[in-house]
């Protein structure tokens, strides 16, 4: 485990909040379903996985939740960003532009 | 439609039943959609979901906070960053060890000797009365008797007189002992109870002379062998016989009332006269010592008036037991304990300052782990991890370096200044390992958040490269610091030393060369006479004038630097009255003989024999305390009973002599008065011979020739006044040794934090120093430079340390300074801000710094500028 696992658990972090950003307050299913769209495999299996990431995201301040009504009027918690997470997401973003654009500097055998 | 918002509360499992439940029911329709049978959407679903139970126990983990599973797991990367660097742990458990080592072990002192309660019962409860004029003195008859109609504030109240060394002979054998007298309800005031037999019973002060004796645990041991048939056995105490009627407990330490041997009950019916009392008093309940003493104001003024003339101005002063048996070392103690806590300080810094730099060294590494999606938390339990678990290691070694410090200071006590009372009862009790769990936990976490610095405020990954000097700014302080603290401890030891040094070359006011002398007590029976006594002084002295080998020979009853008795004086028409003085009788010739200076008047001579007008020499202190601005040549004094004369008396001055050390090499203040031998028949005598031989042969000669004179007497004491001089001045080197100690373990440290700063600067700057050389910069250039950054560093904190020095002594100046009629102080004829101590520390620092810096110094000048550039 490891290192590995803290990159795994990192991605998790900022796809969920960068899925909470642009679609706005959504439930697990809804997060979970965009995040499979958007990101090929990484939560093929294993949709509960995204429970614990989102609890440890909730205690950190980053996003918020409270129970609402879904489409077809069943209870349903909601999750939605706080303004601390909007500053974590645009960090770690930021964070991840300069790493990506070494690894592609890399890569490509620059320099 | 909102019920319960998030952050109220812990979310308990049903939440997630709830939502997990949901997302079933959700993905279940979606397959249904696609077309899937109600069961096998169902399926499919509960497939994708993932397991349930490991959902929930990853949940649960996660609401126990920022994951503590990981803790075991970074707690083994720790132990592992550990051993990747040897060295760096090692310098950290050395230093913190060393810190918490000293101070741990100079608390165990100071709390063991000062603070623990004395081993009696209520021992909180016991006070120490005295009688006070000019200063604090005992207590004559009249003023116990005042004391014992009306002790108001006390439920007990006892008396003693300082002990005296007597000679005990037993079946066993003959010893010299301490001997106490005290009054029968001591120990019932104490609430001592005897070990074997009992201790005296009321009454058993009514007889002239005790019959009955009460002896320590120790001489138990030591004279009979633990023999419990002691009680009821018959011993001699200077000639007087007396049934053993206890034992005392082991725990009755010597320290208090005083390290007796031998207790025998004061005799109420034969009066003593002059001032040798002192009261022991057990205070109600809720009575402070002070609010006693203010009480037995009222029984001062009441004795004052209804017998005016002697008595006056003099009141009571009542202070704790505690205070009485150890208060004399307060103040060295706690400065120990200062200096302790400042070697402590100097550690942490030390350790805090090699954190930071490994913290700003790994930098790099954590700005990437950050970037990679680490959790803050665990970026930052790393580093902390380490720092605590070094801080455990160090602070358990520490322990082990306290209970061996704890051994060196019983070692070393005794040569600390008087030495060290209670000493048996100095250990690592229950309060020092408090002191050093909070030595060791602070320092873990001023180490853990030095560790951590280095990870908050991360530079993004590709800049980290650029921020290189990162926290050397918060290092270079914490090494200034460290200088500054070292400075101080080193200022202390110099004054020190240059007290010790003073110390040796401040005259005596004798000449000590070749002196020995020997001491008889002349207290058995075949002595009660004063012309018995005066025949043995005679016929002592005639045969020591007589030996082969021996100079000037003179006896006396106290020779300066040994212990002296007090002689309560009055002066005619001064007030308050008596005074007390010290008291030597000698024989004539005995200021010449001593190399006294005689100021006025004459010395005695063989005419001043018993019978013959009675006349006195006094020291230029008595002449200036009292006859300031007259001759006292000519005029009288009144001597009052004391062990030399046995009623009061006028005496005749005929001469004044210089001052001499009376009882130790650092005090001028007493006022001695001296009487002829033959006019005082002392009851102990000791014979001073200038003596050209060895020291064997003044053993032989004074045993063969005591015994000449008196076979049953055997000398003691049997010395040279430079081995004395040496055991006096034994106390200031003793405090020296300590004080050195400290101030070399806090230059070491100091310069440890210094040598890694400056190799971790030089390091770090590689590139840059690379770069100037290429540019043309000389490898002595960069040596200099380096050299010179060492030194301001340690300029700066010299400067601190300086001023931070001088402002201590500044505050402590009264405590500081040993003058005449101040016994505590720690400095003798020096000034705190001494130029020569203030230059040498200045200059030991800024050598050592530069020693320390030399290394990473010439490392810097033989950088490689091409390698350096090519690096990174």
């Amino acid at each position: 485990m490891g290192d590995k696992a803290d990159i795994l658990r990192g991605t998790l972090d900022l796809m969920v909040l960068k899925t909470l950003e642009t679609l706005g307050p959504l439930h697990g299913y809804g997060i979970a379903r965009r995040l499979e769209q958007v990101s090929d495999d990484l939560l093929a299996v294993n949709q509960g996985t995204l429970y614990p990431a989102l609890l440890r995201l909730e205690q950190r301040g980053w996003i918020r939740s409270a129970w609402g009504s879904s489409e077809n009027n069943r209870r349903a918690r909601f999750y939605s960003l706080t303004p601390a997470g909007r500053r974590q997401l645009a960090a770690e973003a930021r964070e991840w532009q300069h790493t990506a654009a070494m690894m592609m500097r890399v890569l490509r055998g620059e320099r | 439609m909102r019920e319960q918002e998030s952050g109220t509360g812990m979310p308990g499992d049903g939440r997630l039943r709830e939502e997990l439940g949901e997302h079933l029911r959700m993905l279940t329709e979606e397959y249904q959609r696609q077309g899937k049978s109600p069961r096998a959407a169902r399926r499919a679903a509960r497939l994708k979901l993932g397991g349930e139970e490991q959902i929930r126990l990853a949940w649960r983990a996660a609401r126990r906070g920022a994951g503590w599973e990981d803790t075991g797991r970074d707690a083994r990367l720790a132990l592992r960053g550990l051993r990747r660097s040897p060295g760096f742990t090692a310098l950290g458990m050395i230093t913190l060890a060393l810190g918490v080592g000293a101070a741990t072990a100079v608390f165990a002192l100071a709390q063991s000797v000062l603070w623990q309660p004395l081993p009696f019962a209520h021992a909180e409860q016991l006070v120490v009365i005295y009688a006070s004029a000019r200063r604090a003195g005992a207590m004559s008859e009249e003023e116990q008797k005042a004391l014992e109609e009306r002790h108001p504030g006390m439920t007990g109240l006892a008396f003693f007189r300082y002990p005296e060394s007597a000679s005990l002979a037993s079946p066993a054998g003959a010893d010299r002992v301490l001997g106490c007298t005290v009054s029968a309800n001591l120990f019932d005031v104490m609430e001592v109870r005897a070990a074997l037999g009992r201790t005296f019973l009321p009454g058993e002060d009514a007889g002239a002379a005790p019959r009955v004796a009460v002896i320590s645990h120790d001489l138990w041991m030591r004279e009979f062998g633990g023999d419990r048939g002691v009680v009821g056995r018959s011993v001699t105490l200077d000639g007087a016989p007396l049934t053993v009627v206890g034992v005392l407990p082991e725990s009755f330490r010597p320290q208090f009332p005083s390290n007796g041997a031998v207790y025998v009950p004061l005799s109420r019916a034969v009066a003593a006269g002059g001032r040798s009392l002192v009261g022991v008093g057990r205070l109600q309940q809720g009575t402070s010592a002070a609010q006693a003493e203010r009480a037995l104001g009222a029984v001062s003024a009441d004795l004052a008036r209804r017998s005016p003339g002697s008595e006056k101005g003099w009141t009571f002063a009542v202070h704790p037991q505690l205070e009485y048996a150890t208060g004399y070392v307060s103040f060295q103690l706690e400065m120990l304990l200062g200096a302790g806590v400042l070697l402590w300080l100097i550690a942490v810094t030390n350790l805090g300052s090699l954190f930071l730099g490994r913290s700003f060294a790994r930098r790099q590494e954590t700005s990437l782990r950050a970037a990679l999606g680490a959790a803050r938390g665990r970026l930052l339990r790393q580093p902390a991890l380490e720092a605590v678990a070094v801080a455990l290691a160090g602070g358990g070694a520490g322990l082990a370096v306290a209970a061996a410090g704890v051994r060196c200071l019983r070692v070393l006590a005794p040569t600390v200044g008087d030495g060290i009372p209670r000493i048996d009862e100095v250990g690592l009790h229950p309060a020092s390992f408090e002191f050093a769990a909070g030595a060791i936990l602070t320092a873990a976490l001023v180490m853990a958040l030095c560790a951590c610095a280095g990870a908050v405020r991360l530079p993004r990954v590709m800049q980290a490269g650029h921020t290189l000097g990162a926290g050397l700014r918060p290092r270079r302080a914490l090494i200034a610091a460290q200088v500054a603290m070292a400075t101080v401890l080193l200022t202390a030891a110099g004054l020190f030393l240059g007290s010790m040094l003073l110390m040796r070359r401040a005259p005596l006011g004798f000449n000590p060369d070749h002196l020995r002398y020997a001491r008889v007590s002349l207290q058995g029976q075949g002595y009660a006479g004063a012309e018995r006594r005066a025949e043995f002084a005679r016929r002592w002295l005639e045969r020591a004038r007589a030996l082969p080998g021996a100079g000037d020979a003179v006896l006396a009853s106290h020779l300066p630097l040994t212990p002296a008795y007090a002689l309560p004086f009055a002066v005619p028409g001064h007030t308050p009255s008596p005074q007390s003085g010290i008291a030597a009788a000698v024989t004539p010739g005995y200021f010449r003989a001593l190399g006294i200076p005689l100021l006025r008047g004459r010395g005695f001579s063989g005419g001043d024999r018993a019978g013959a007008a009675a006349v006195a020499v006094i020291n230029q202190n008595l002449a200036q305390h009292w006859f300031a601005g007259q001759d006292p040549v000519g005029q009288s004094l009144t001597v009052l009973p004391s062990h030399l004369v046995n009623s009061a008396g006028a005496v005749r001055i005929v001469g004044v002599v210089e001052n001499v050390h009376e009882v130790g090499v650092d005090e001028v203040d007493y006022d001695t008065v001296y009487l002829p031998v033959a006019q005082a028949a002392p009851r102990e005598l000791m014979l001073a011979v200038r003596w050209r031989g060895d020291t064997a042969g003044w053993n032989a000669a004074v045993r063969r020739l005591t015994g000449q004179v008196d076979a049953g007497l055997a000398p003691f004491h049997v010395t040279s006044m430079a081995a004395t001089v040496d055991e006096v001045l034994a106390g200031t080197r003793g405090n020296l040794e300590l004080a050195a100690g400290f101030a070399v373990l806090a230059a070491v440290l100091a310069c440890l934090g210094l040598y890694g700063v400056m190799a971790d600067a030089v390091a770090r700057r590689e590139r840059e120093i690379g770069l100037r050389m290429a540019l043309g910069a000389s490898s002595h250039s960069v040596l200099a430079a380096t050299l010179a950054e060492a030194a301001r560093l340690t300029g700066t904190g010299l400067a601190a340390g300086l001023a931070a020095a001088l402002m201590l002594a500044r505050l402590w100046r009264g405590a500081l300074y040993l003058d005449p009629g101040h016994h505590d102080g720690l400095l003798y004829r020096m000034q705190t801000g001494d130029p020569r101590v203030l230059g040498g520390v200045a200059l030991l620092l800024l050598g050592s710094a530069c020693l320390a810096s030399f290394v990473p110094a010439r490392r810097a000048a033989r950088t490689d500028p091409m390698r350096a550039l090519r690096a990174d």
